[in-house]
């Protein structure tokens, strides 16, 4: 918005000081320019990754320094920048506005807000590039991230500064798991930053309105770039998103950030590259992918004490074509993550959604983070359902099975019934680790499959109604007392019994 | 990009020859003449770029024009030219020569713009407080641009020292600009 009394004040501060001094630079002149990629001549001292400028006001990133020449790409629209421009050093590396006002608003990766809610009150600027915590700055992962969906808190748990990659083929409900995270922290203290790289969008409004109506936008930030924007924008997008999380991280907060999604990340790279004539190499991606991701998840981690103890979570996720986990990008982030969530098709129209193949899917270190009640239940269910795995596809070719197998198998359905949920309906834990509870006990046996969601729902209503001090007991000590545990077998009786 | 690369290695090559002749500027000069004669006149350049006209041909009239009155180095440079095919770089390595003729010298392209002509005194002056806080010496060119309406430009190789009006127009402009 321009406020004509801000325009005058600066008229004044510059009428007064116009005669103090020059003004140096050091500048370079366009010869090139196509594909929002410009080569400049001139700039000889120029850094890498140094920011520039354009006559018309547009910044570019110098990206090739060559021996007569140097590759900028451009940030923004190539329109109005000709053959002869003048390009300007500004000295500086991209920064980005950062701090708590950026809460609530969805903005472009440059720090421009794009949601109509007026300009952003920071004065706090982070560069996007920054080193990881070192070694002696962190600490291991041990504060759990409830995502509210049962499979993964259950199974695959995550910690507070893990870097969990979620991965699977095009709509296997990647980004609605990642959604239904980020509504599960409110009120948990955890800030989140959803960062859309060339999503539609349409999509990314969807996905404000729909926060919105959660009540999640107020800790969050979406940080968006669509398709129709220049490819060095999807570039910066994930290390800009980065940048906020971490001041917020060093601030000693806990914050969660989603990379929506790196596949198309790694192709704005590609075509960058490309563009600027690097060496193709594997997939025709330039040799630096692997650093370009390696460089971006190493900046997720858990401070040490001494550093504050603020956390950043990040849940990258990749796109695989026709469940091709092997291809290049998904083995890299694979290797680079501390661990991933594999969603599978067949899962999907099976009806088993959220999809997770409980099977393929690890995470490395979330189990330390997890809390002891869920731990206790959780690995019961997990040797359960690894014999039902196994039984499952022997039992297909076999016709008469002894009575012990049957009731395996029956039990792996009925956990595998009650670990499908419906989306935007995140799970409190000490809600989860009663219904699981209940689950490895046998207390869900005679209730037949198609009936269990209205079980669960059924039990969960009942336990905050009759019982609230059990799935208070729960949350307070984070353990699943003997005692706990009787009054709980009571109340899955007593629920039984009227059901 | 690459013609530029190229053209360095031509100019670095003729300026070797010609600095072990002892005669580094009279190839410089003779060349510039050269390039200057053949851009300034329409069918010169096209006889000497089009790849049409025979190789043969463009090496016979060059030697009938030139032989005797230019400098051998600077007439075999040509001839070199034309049978590589690269007549079109000539520009372009008489400025990398330039270039590589002033770093011999120890001497740095100076270019002040003005928006009217400097005194000879003023001139003076200001090219000795820039010799003195950067400690080189320049080759100085001065032009006269009134867009600049008043004070003073200096361009140093990459090195922009604005001091204009039009400068601060610009400056303002950025500031209004980025405050949106």
């Amino acid at each position: 918005m321009i406020n004509a009394d801000e325009i005058a004040g600066i008229l004044k501060q510059q009428i007064a000081s116009f005669t103090a001094g020059v003004q140096e630079d050091e500048i370079g002149t366009v010869i090139e320019v196509g594909a929002n990629l410009a080569r400049v001549y001139g700039l000889r001292s120029v850094r890498a990754s140094e920011l520039v400028e354009f006559a018309n006001g547009v910044q570019g990133v110098a990206l090739n320094l060559e021996e007569d020449n140097v590759g900028v790409v451009i940030m923004g629209s190539d329109e109005g920048i000709k053959e002869g421009d003048k390009v300007r050093r500004t000295g500086r590396i991209a920064s980005v506005p950062v701090g708590e006002a950026l809460l609530g608003r969805v903005i472009d990766p440059l720090g421009k807000p794009v949601d109509g809610k007026g300009p952003i009150e920071t004065k706090k600027f982070r560069t996007i590039e920054n080193v990881a915590p070192s070694v002696v700055q962190r600490q291991q992962v041990k504060q759990p991230l409830q995502t509210g969906v049962r499979a993964i808190d259950a199974l695959i748990p995550i910690g507070r500064g893990q870097r969990e990659l979620v991965i699977g083929d095009r709509s296997t409900g990647k980004t609605a798991l990642v959604v239904d995270t980020i509504i599960n922290q409110k009120g948990k203290g955890v800030f989140c930053i959803y960062v859309a790289i060339g999503q539609k969008n349409s999509t990314v409004a969807a996905l404000a309105q729909l926060l919105e109506q959660k009540g999640a936008m107020e800790y969050t930030t979406i940080v968006t770039v669509g398709p129709s924007e220049a490819a060095a924008l999807r570039w910066i997008a994930p290390f800009a998103g980065c940048a906020m999380g971490e001041e917020l991280m060093y601030q000693h907060k806990d914050v969660l950030i989603v990379y929506d999604d790196l596949t198309k990340h790694a192709q704005s790279y590609r075509e960058m590259s490309l563009l600027l004539r690097r060496p193709p190499g594997r997939e025709a991606y330039p040799g630096d992918i692997f650093f370009l991701h390696s460089r971006l998840l190493e900046r997720a981690a858990k401070l040490s004490d001494e550093m504050g103890g603020g956390s950043l979570t990040a849940l990258p996720i990749i796109e695989t074509q026709a469940g091709d986990f092997s291809a290049y990008i998904p083995t890299n982030v694979i290797s680079i993550t501390d661990g991933q969530i594999y969603l599978t098709p067949q899962l999907f129209f099976q009806g088993i959604r959220p999809a997770v193949d409980v099977g393929l899917s690890v995470s490395r270190v979330g189990g330390a983070a997890q809390i002891k009640a869920m731990k206790s239940v959780a690995g019961q269910m997990k040797l359960e359902l690894a014999r039902y795995r196994d039984l499952a596809a022997f039992a297909k070719l076999s016709s008469d099975l002894d009575k012990a197998t049957q009731m395996q198998l029956l039990r792996g359905e009925k956990l595998t019934e009650l670990l499908k949920q419906p989306q935007y309906q995140p799970m409190a834990v000490e809600d989860q680790v009663a219904v699981l509870y209940g689950a490895t006990k046998g207390f869900v046996n005679d209730v037949s499959t198609p009936r269990l969601q209205e079980w669960l729902r059924g039990f969960v209503a009942f336990l905050h109604d009759k019982h609230p001090d059990i799935p208070q007991a729960i949350s307070q000590s984070g353990q699943l007392a003997d005692e706990t545990k009787q009054k709980l077998d009571a109340a899955l009786a007593e629920f039984n019994k009227s059901f | 990009m690459a013609n530029q690369t190229l053209a360095r290695r031509y100019a670095t090559a003729i300026f070797q020859l010609a600095g072990e002749q002892r005669a580094v500027g009279q190839v410089g000069s003779e060349l510039r003449v050269l390039s200057d004669a053949i851009q300034d006149n329409e069918s010169a350049l096209n006889f000497f770029l089009s790849p049409v006209v025979d190789r043969e041909q463009k090496e016979q009239t060059l030697v009938a024009a030139f032989d005797g009155k230019a400098h051998p180095i600077a007439l075999h440079a040509m001839l070199l030219l034309v049978r590589k095919r690269r007549e079109g770089l000539l520009r372009q390595i008489v400025r990398e020569y330039g270039a590589l003729e002033l770093a011999a010298r120890g001497l740095e392209p100076l270019t002040i713009t003005t928006a009217k002509p400097l005194e000879a005194a003023e001139l003076r002056a200001l090219v000795a407080q820039l010799e003195k806080i950067y400690g080189k010496k320049f080759e100085v060119t001065q032009r006269v641009q009134s867009d600049l309406i008043g004070g003073v430009r200096i361009l140093m190789g990459d090195r922009r020292i604005d001091g204009s009006v039009e400068g601060r127009f610009e400056e303002l402009a950025r500031t209004l600009l980025a405050r949106n």
